[in-house]
């Protein structure tokens, strides 16, 4: 087995860091607020982050005083959302009330004190939730728990219907895809959170008989919603490998009880000639990858290394499980590409001068000031056939043009 | 200044001996005595029985405009009560609870205004916490005397204590000098007690008889020196009070 190159270390947080973040997914569910119970000066950035993403109204923030950590908050809370749904001047039919790091040591019975809550405002959705950062670490950081939080609304049906929801990703897997073509050809229709715009529109969710988890971050919110409604699940995490996907469709046609093969020839053929063209186009030209663009990033360098890139240097800040074996394959069969963890100390002192390679996400160009960007983060709209096929054509378009990084950054609007 | 700090098993005594030491010492010295339990019941046998105002309680109450006459009573022989309180059992943080009672003694400058000579902090039973720790930090207590029965649940409480101690030996904070062998009449509690000491270095600095007179003086909500002061029990705690201030004035056993 190869050598893990990532250390729990200082981190160095780079300007390209983020992602959504745990509050932009969160507000995503229709006619929600958010209310963080929190010391003045925490979520700082989530509210800078509200403000760049236009969902500022939809956040509130109950300041607690050491007094209050003290004596404990049950009660603040309870008072703190008793004002907030008389003050604000929208109605909303669920509240996420989200404790900080702060209630990992007091301990606070959340459940509880929101049972109190919905009692006391019934026509309210309000779930517990957690923005606790220490946690990060665990088997349950705050994004899992959020979504956990999220998927708690979401009721069981008395039965489900022929549907498909897409659980993990944020960003819309758009219409043109291979995905949504071919599960509307089959009579399946597609339904993703973001294309919610009312609560009753977002319950529909686990009306599905099948959830298709795109990132593994909500698998615990599937197994919790599972145990209430059923629903059933299949993993078709984002991929950017023809071959993967070949066996992900073929699967999910065993599922379904339909022959996908033949209705995803065609996108195969399509992916297949984008990477040809792509390689060509590129040449020799240094591809970098970065974990701000792609949930597995050792798997997307291992593609295309395999398809015949010249990938130079891979940066993520924490090997992801899955990605495990990506990268001891290209440890052992790729031995001259690097490896940096994008949140060591060290990534801070480098060379300021721009070389020309071509930047899978924003945080390998910030460290590179590389030539030629792909403006991608988190996956955003990719799934199928079709990732492959965008990632390919974006990698073309963006070959001929010399990237403004600083621009590409501030327009990603990252959260860290 | 002299800073005493009373640890000890719950429920071991620790409030009464320290109390009956208060009341013991106001008649030579100017005492203080801060209990660091969220119980709030401490100073009770100095202040006829009643409760008094916690810190946090007048923190909570007056904010900002709290002032030291909110948090200090003066009780049994002249001595100044304070006690630190706490939140409701079961929620909030009992340890930061300390801290900020702590801190708001040093905002108001309590020492400076009061002088006491002596400064008595009456400490919950285990240091599970920072909060619990904190009367042993630099800047408050300098002393610790132990009090224990010869039960074993009480000896190991005070091991946990020597332990929680131990661990800070190289920040320069409160060191243990003692024992004070507070009698619960168990078997060979005498020889299990002076064992104890000797693994631990510490002398055993008096024995306090079990009497009913403790008993009766806190049902009066007194102190024993106050309401018995003929007593031998008094006489015993006064005898206690000489020898902590001897050791703490660096002469008398020091381990």
């Amino acid at each position: 087995m190869s050598a893990n190159p990532f250390q729990d270390t200082v981190s160095y947080c780079g300007p390209a860091h983020g992602g959504w973040g745990i509050i932009r997914p969160c507000a995503l569910v229709p006619e929600s607020h958010l209310l963080f119970v929190c010391p003045s000066a925490c979520f700082r950035h989530g509210s800078l982050g509200a403000v760049q993403h236009g969902f500022k109204n939809q956040l509130s923030f109950l300041y607690l005083e050491p007094s209050d950590i003290v004596s404990g908050y049950d009660q603040v809370i309870l008072e703190g959302i008793d004002e907030l749904l008389e003050c604000l001047d929208h109605p909303i039919r669920v509240l996420f009330v989200y404790v900080s790091c702060l209630d990992d040591f007091i301990g606070t019975d959340l459940n509880k004190v929101v049972e109190r809550a919905s009692e006391r405002h019934p026509d309210v959705l309000i779930r517990p939730a957690h923005m606790n950062p220490i946690a990060s670490s665990t088997k349950l950081p705050p994004l899992v728990t959020t979504l956990d939080a999220m998927a708690s609304i979401l009721p069981a049906w008395d039965a489900q219907d022929e549907g498909i929801s897409l659980f993990g990703n944020f960003a819309s897997i758009p219409e043109d895809t291979d995905f949504i073509g071919i599960m509307k050809e089959i009579g399946r229709p597609v339904r993703q959170l973001i294309h919610c715009r009312s609560l009753e529109e977002y319950q529909q969710m686990s009306r599905s008989f099948l959830a298709v988890l795109t990132r593994p971050y909500e698998a615990y919110a599937i197994e919790h919603l599972r145990q209430r409604c059923a629903i059933r699940r299949f993993d078709m995490f984002v991929s950017y490998d023809p071959e993967v996907i070949r066996q992900q469709y073929e699967m999910l046609g065993d599922v379904l009880q339909a022959d996908l093969a033949e209705r995803t020839g065609r996108w195969r053929e399509t992916a297949l000639e984008e990477i040809r063209m792509t390689r060509e186009a590129l040449g020799g030209l240094p591809v970098l990858v970065s974990d701000s663009a792609v949930l597995f990033p050792f798997q997307l360098a291992a593609a295309l290394l395999s398809f015949g890139f010249n990938v130079t240097d891979v940066y993520a800040q924490q090997l992801a499980g899955k990605d495990r074996a990506a990268m001891e394959q290209i440890q052992e069969q790729y031995p001259r590409v690097r490896i940096h963890q994008a949140d060591a100390p060290q990534m801070h002192v480098r060379t300021r001068e721009r070389m020309d390679a071509l930047a899978i996400g924003e945080e390998a160009a910030y460290f590179t000031q590389c030539t030629h960007l792909v403006p991608l983060s988190e996956d955003e709209g990719m799934l199928g056939y079709s990732a492959v096929i965008r990632l390919m054509q974006r990698m073309r378009e963006a070959a001929l043009v010399t990237a403004d990084i600083r621009k590409a950054i501030e327009e990603t609007g990252a959260i860290v | 200044m002299i800073r005493i700090a009373i640890y000890g098993k719950g429920g071991i005594g620790k409030s009464t001996t320290t109390s009956n030491l208060a009341a013991a010492l106001a008649t030579r010295f100017r005492v203080m005595q801060i209990g660091c339990d969220p119980k709030a019941d401490s100073t009770r046998d100095l202040m006829g029985g009643k409760r008094t105002t916690t810190v946090l309680g007048a923190i909570r109450e007056k904010g900002d405009d709290v002032c030291l006459e909110d948090l200090v009573s003066v009780g049994e022989n002249g001595v100044l009560c304070v006690e630190s309180g706490g939140p409701t059992p079961g929620i909030g943080c009992a340890g930061l609870g300390i801290i900020s009672a702590f801190q708001k003694l040093e905002e108001l400058g309590a020492f400076d205004v009061y002088r006491p000579d002596v400064v008595l902090y009456d400490v919950l039973g285990d240091v599970v916490c920072g909060g619990f720790a904190m009367p042993i930090r630099d800047g408050y207590a300098e002393h610790i005397f132990i009090v224990t029965s010869g039960e074993m649940m009480s000896l190991f409480a005070a091991d946990n204590i020597c332990r929680a101690v131990e661990n800070f030996a190289d920040r320069g904070y409160a060191r243990v000098r003692g024992l004070i062998l507070n009698a619960r009449n168990v078997d060979n509690e005498r020889e299990l007690t002076e064992r104890f000491a000797r693994e631990h270095n510490l002398p055993i600095i008096h024995m306090i008889p079990r009497s009913e007179l403790v008993q009766e003086a806190e049902d009066a909500g007194r102190t024993v020196v106050g309401m018995f002061p003929d007593s031998s029990l008094a006489a015993a705690y006064r005898d206690l009070a000489d020898q902590m201030i001897q050791i703490a004035q660096g002469g008398g056993d020091q381990p």
